[in-house]
C-alpha cells in the first residue's frame, strides 16, 4: 500500500462543497418572504427595496424576457437590462407586490442559480434547477417532436425530466426538415 | 404492373424509388409529387430546431406533412463532414423516429462528406460510421462513390445496402460511369444476388433512372430531379415509369451491343440484289 492509498482526503477540500448545497434555497413559496427576496431582484428594479445583508441567495425574482425574442424588440431595454431566463417558477406573490411586471407570466422565481448554456448554438440564461424537460415546456417544444444533445451526447426522452442543466452545457435540439 | 418485392435489410417495398423532401416550393407540392412518384420510401434530414419567438408561430414540422403510415422515413445524414458528426446525426435521428413509432428509427441513409464543393463521399469516414453505427444496431444504407472496391469494402464493413452514386449530388448529369455502376452492382452480388444496390444522387431526368435500373440496380434515390423540375408533379409521375420501365427491360434482358448492324427484315427474297458488296 503506498502512503498516497493511506491518505485520507483532506476535509478542508471537502468542506466548500458542503457549504454550496444549502445554498438552493427556498423553494416552498409559502416560507418566502418577499422584502428579504426582492433584495435581489437585480437588474429590473427602478426602486431598489430595502437590501438587508444576508438575504436568501438564489431565491431571485427575475422578468422572464422570451429567450428567443430579438435584442431590438425590447422595451424596456434603454433603462434597464433585461435577462432572459429559461426555467424557474412563476411566482405569484412577487408578481402582485411589483408594480413593474402585470403578467405573472412574466415573473419567474428561481430555485436555483443562474446558469449559462448554449441552445443551438446561441448563447442562453436558465435557472440552474431546471431540467431538460423545464426547458423544452419554456420553449415551446414537445419532446416527441424533437431529439436532444447535451455536450454532444444524446439524451433520451424518458431521461427529459430528470435531467438537470448545468452551467456551460451546450444543447442541440433538433428536428427533421426536408432532404435527399 | 410488377409486384416484384425487393428487400433492403429487414425492409420490404415494391416501389423502386426512393425520393428525397427536400427543396419542394412548399408541402403541397411535395405531397403531390410523393404520390406522383408511387414511392414508399422518403428521405428526411436532421436540423437544429426552429426556436420561435415564445407566442410566435413555429414553422410546420415536414412529419406533419407525411402520412407515416404510408412512407417509410429514412434520415439522412447529409451536410455531414465526419464520421463523428455522421453517428451524432443517426442517433439523433433513431430518437427522433423511435418517438413517431416509424419504422425508420431501424436505419440511417449514411453520409460522410468530404467537401462542400463536390459533396462527394470521404471514403474512410464513410467505413468508420459504417462500423460504428452497424455495431450500435442500425441498418446502414452507405452513400458511395461509383468505385467498386470501395463499394466491396463498405459492403465488408457490414452495410445493408451501398449506394453508389450516378453523380454529384444535385448535379442532374445523370449515370456518368455506367460502367462502373455495373462493376460494382456485379460485384456486390457476386454470391449474394439478393444484395440491395441502390443508385443515389445525379439524377437529372427521367431517362437516368431507366439507364441506372436497366444496369441491374434495385432502386434509385433521387431529390433534386423532381423537387427541382419546373413542374414537379408530372417528373414525379415520369420517375415512376421510368423506374419501371428499366426495371422490366433489365428483367427481359437486352441484346447485346455489336458494331456493325443486323437486319431485321429477311436478307432471302429480295426483289433487288444487294447494292454494294462490304
Amino acid at each position: 500500500m503506498t502512503a498516497r492509498d493511506a491518505t485520507p482526503a483532506p476535509t478542508d477540500r471537502l468542506r466548500p462543497a458542503a457549504r454550496l448545497s444549502p445554498r438552493r434555497a427556498v423553494a416552498d413559496p409559502a416560507s418566502f418572504q418577499w422584502p428579504r427576496a426582492c433584495c435581489l431582484l437585480f437588474l429590473f428594479c427602478e426602486t431598489k427595496p430595502p437590501n438587508p445583508p444576508g438575504a436568501i441567495k438564489n431565491a431571485v425574482c427575475v422578468k422572464k424576457t422570451n429567450p428567443i425574442e430579438p435584442k431590438s424588440t425590447g422595451g424596456r431595454q434603454g433603462r434597464t437590462a433585461r435577462l432572459s431566463v429559461i426555467g424557474g417558477r412563476p411566482y405569484p406573490r412577487c408578481t402582485a407586490r411589483n408594480r413593474l411586471y402585470n403578467p405573472s407570466e412574466n415573473v419567474v422565481f428561481l430555485t436555483g442559480s443562474i446558469v449559462k448554456i448554449t441552445i443551438n448554438g446561441k448563447t442562453e440564461t436558465a435557472d440552474g434547477a431546471a431540467t431538460l424537460a423545464d426547458l423544452l415546456n419554456r420553449l415551446r417544444l414537445e419532446p416527441k417532436r424533437v431529439a436532444v444533445e447535451i455536450n454532444e451526447d444524446l439524451v433520451p426522452r424518458a431521461r427529459f425530466p430528470e435531467t438537470t442543466i448545468r452551467d456551460g452545457d451546450r444543447i442541440e435540439i433538433v428536428t427533421f426538415v426536408g432532404g435527399g | 404492373m410488377s409486384a416484384d418485392r425487393y428487400r433492403v435489410g429487414s425492409f420490404a417495398f415494391t416501389s423502386r424509388l426512393f425520393v428525397g423532401t427536400g427543396k419542394y416550393a412548399n408541402f403541397d407540392v411535395m405531397k403531390d409529387a410523393l404520390a406522383a412518384s408511387q414511392c414508399e420510401v422518403v428521405t428526411v434530414a436532421i436540423r437544429r430546431d426552429v426556436l420561435a419567438p415564445e407566442g410566435g408561430t413555429r414553422p410546420d414540422n415536414i412529419l406533419d406533412h407525411l402520412d407515416l403510415t404510408r412512407y417509410t422515413i429514412l434520415p439522412n445524414t447529409a451536410g455531414c463532414f465526419s464520421a463523428k458528426d455522421a453517428v451524432r446525426a443517426a442517433r439523433l435521428s433513431r430518437e427522433l423516429l423511435e418517438g413517431r413509432d416509424n419504422p425508420g428509427a431501424r436505419w440511417v441513409k449514411l453520409e460522410v462528406l468530404a467537401d462542400k464543393k463536390t459533396l462527394l463521399p470521404d471514403p474512410v469516414g464513410t467505413i468508420d460510421a459504417t462500423r460504428t453505427l452497424v455495431d450500435a444496431g442500425f441498418e446502414v444504407l452507405a452513400y458511395t462513390s461509383d468505385d467498386p472496391v470501395m463499394a466491396r469494402r463498405i459492403k465488408d464493413a457490414g452495410a445493408t445496402s451501398v449506394m453508389p452514386l450516378g453523380s454529384l449530388i444535385g448535379s442532374g448529369l445523370g449515370i456518368l460511369n455506367p460502367n462502373n455502376i455495373a462493376i460494382c452492382i456485379e460485384v456486390l452480388k457476386d454470391g449474394d444476388p439478393n444484395y440491395p444496390v441502390i443508385v443515389d444522387a445525379g439524377v437529372g431526368t427521367a431517362s437516368d433512372v431507366t439507364i441506372a435500373m436497366e444496369l441491374g440496380a434495385d432502386g434509385v434515390l433521387l431529390n433534386t430531379g423532381i423537387a427541382g423540375a419546373k413542374n414537379p408533379i408530372k417528373m414525379a409521375a415520369a420517375m415512376a415509369h421510368a423506374i419501371e420501365a428499366g426495371r422490366l427491360a433489365h428483367l427481359a434482358g437486352r441484346i447485346p451491343k455489336r458494331p456493325f448492324a443486323a437486319a431485321s427484315s429477311p436478307t432471302e427474297g429480295l426483289i433487288a440484289p444487294t447494292a454494294r458488296p462490304t
